[in-house]
């Protein structure tokens, strides 16, 4: 084996050009690959945990809001308008709503804040069901004392600065790929609007950006938007699973159709892994006809073939994820904002096994690319061979 | 007796024709011995030599080495016949161009899974009765074909081989590297106990070797 390697490494050294072809055909296949995979199955994951972390069926919002409320509701969009908070009081009224959780977004200005690209959130504590069973878990929230996003490394006892105020973290959150919530420091609205009012931001005591609803169990989520439209013509409800469903469906078309073009690039690249190799065996004749005069097994050229291979797509998948995980990190803010959902970053271990799993494949497809060009090359007569290169 | 060559024929089949590059061809080679083969090309002077190094397989016949008949080996056990037993010489260089003269030189002990230490010794010590010693790591697309050749023909006896096989070793090289080529298989000829079959279209050459065998069309005629 370590023969077959050493022989392989040196001849792909010495073929430069044709090296890097396939190489970098197996690479542009992988990362192709790599990028679908990573998208599909974050955006899955995201869009699986806003529904779970926010327990909200129905979200509540100014009727002006209508187009960009998806995009609140996974957080990926910023909050431009505010409504009353007196509206929770009203909306627990309506047959089939359980809680109201009035909530408030505010995005500081840079200079108020000791942590960069934070969002404040308000919530009313005795009325939240989103972020109270976190704090709950945590031991309670006490004055002066905040609730962090997961995406500070912020421990319990530090303390973070807010409009020139010392608070101290109470806990931190899990993640859960809503950048809302991954990078929010949570506070009481109270908190909030004597921050704001401080500040100087536009944020009036008695206001909120939006409410979230629980329904009774049992009770229909489209029925009970309708009631609300009907009794607030100013308000806009948006029903959770309707408004995942339409991000879902944008996002499958998207994917559905890298998936697609990443199948189509791997057909290709196994075709010209395929041709170039059979190219090469056939121009490679001599060598392996002298290889076998001095003694080299048909395994043995085999062997050596397919070692070649799994260096080459080892290389070019090692390379096509590193380039395509770089790519996404690179992107990630673009593919959020025009999806209009959050898109987390796989975290390392998540990005390991997917990298591993891509050169795996990569391995497994060029291997397949590559059997037959070497099972023709390790049965040549060894005389038709050698003859065959004069 | 090394070689036991009986009946030996090779068709090669073209379309409606047959051609018999090798008919009837029986022939001994006893260890140690060196003979000789000429004859016009095209006459089945390499295709004999293929046949009896196990490279191409016959149509009819026999050839025994050692009282192994080769053909009934399987791959595994032949490949280790001709990488132990015979050393190859062809008429062009059949160097790898990937490797360096040195791993060039060492390519049939790894096959044969030699101590790395002993082979390095051989192969210096074969370089240096070629004269290439001091280009153990060049390329061979940084030597001149004859200095190639030289080399191929050091590497034929690395793993002490019984029997060298060599078609046309010295065609096309100026006199010096013939002389060369020459020396060495009739000094590993005389000191190792290799026995040598020498195809050439040379007379002056075939007449150094103790015995000359003549092929035309195939069939082998003794001359002396």
């Amino acid at each position: 084996m370590r023969m077959h390697i050493t022989l392989a490494l040196q001849n792909l050294r010495m073929r430069k050009f044709r090296t890097a072809g396939i190489a970098c055909a197996i690479a542009i296949a992988s990362a192709t690959l790599f990028i679908s995979l990573v998208l599909t199955l974050s955006m899955s994951t995201s869009l699986r945990l806003s529904m779970a972390q926010l327990g909200a069926d129905v979200m509540v919002v100014p009727a002006s809001a209508e187009s960009s409320a998806e995009g609140v509701l996974l957080g990926a969009k910023p909050v431009r308008w505010h409504l009353s908070y007196t509206y929770a009081e009203e909306l627990e009224k309506i047959e089939g709503v359980e809680a109201a959780s009035p909530l408030a977004f505010v995005e500081p200005p840079r200079e108020c804040c000791s942590l960069r690209g934070v969002v404040l959130v308000g919530f009313d504590p005795a009325r939240d069901f989103i972020v109270m069973p976190w704090i709950h878990r945590a031991g309670g929230l006490g004055r002066m004392q905040v609730f962090a996003g997961s995406e500070y490394a912020l421990t319990p006892g530090s303390q973070v600065e807010l409009y020139g105020y010392r608070f101290r973290i109470a806990g931190r959150m899990e993640p859960t790929g809503i950048p809302y919530f991954d990078r929010g420091i949570f506070m009481p609205l109270s908190t909030l609007y004597l921050l704001t009012q401080r500040g100087g931001g536009d944020l009036r005591e008695g206001q909120v950006s939006v409410i979230m609803l629980r329904l009774s169990p049992g009770a229909d989520a489209e029925r009970v938007a309708e009631a609300i439209e009907f009794n607030f013509p100013e308000l806009k409800a948006v029903v959770a699973q309707r408004a995942l469903a339409n991000v879902r469906n944008q996002m499958h078309l998207l994917l559905g159709s890298l998936l697609v073009l990443s199948g189509v690039i791997w057909g290709t690249a196994i075709l010209l892994i395929s041709v170039i190799l059979s190219m090469s065996v056939r121009e490679r004749m001599r060598e392996f006809g002298i290889l076998r005069a001095l003694g080299a097994t048909r395994r043995f050229i085999f062997g050596y073939l397919m070692a070649e291979v799994c260096i080459l797509a080892t290389l070019g998948g090692a390379l096509g994820v590193g380039a395509g995980y770089l790519l996404l990190s690179q992107v990630s803010g673009y593919i959020s904002a025009s999806l209009g959902i959050p898109y987390p970053m796989p975290d390392r271990l998540y990005a390991g096994l997917l990298s591993v799993g891509v050169i795996d494949l990569a391995l497994l497809l060029s291997t397949l690319a590559s059997i037959l060009p070497a099972y023709r090359s390790s049965r040549l007569e060894p005389y038709h061979a050698i003859r065959a290169g004069e | 007796m090394l070689v036991s060559v009986n009946n030996l024929t090779k068709i090669y089949r073209l379309g409606d024709y047959e051609v018999y590059a090798v008919r009837n061809v029986f022939l001994n080679i006893d260890r140690g011995e060196f003979v000789a083969v000429t004859g016009h090309s095209g006459s089945g002077k390499s295709t004999l030599l293929s046949l009896i190094g196990g490279l191409s397989k016959p149509t009819v016949g026999r050839v025994k080495i050692d009282g192994v008949d080769i053909w009934e080996l399987g791959d595994e056990e032949l490949s280790a016949l001709r990488n132990r037993k015979i050393g190859f010489m062809f008429q062009f260089s059949s160097l790898l161009p990937t490797l360096s003269v040195r791993q060039n030189m060492l390519l049939p002990a790894s096959l044969a899974g030699a101590d790395e230490r002993e082979a390095e010794a051989r192969a210096r010590e074969l370089l240096e009765q070629v004269g290439m010693e001091h280009r153990m790591h060049a390329y061979p697309w940084q030597l001149s074909g004859g200095e190639q050749r030289r080399v191929a023909v050091a590497r034929a006896f690395m793993n002490h081989p019984e029997l060298i096989l060599a078609d046309e070793p010295t065609g096309d090289l100026d006199e010096d590297s013939e002389a060369l080529v020459m020396r060495m298989l009739r000094r590993m000829n005389r000191e190792e106990g290799t026995a040598v079959l020498l195809v050439t279209h040379s007379r002056e050459l075939a007449e150094q070797a103790e015995r000359r065998l003549v092929m035309r069309r195939g069939r082998l005629l003794e001359v002396g």
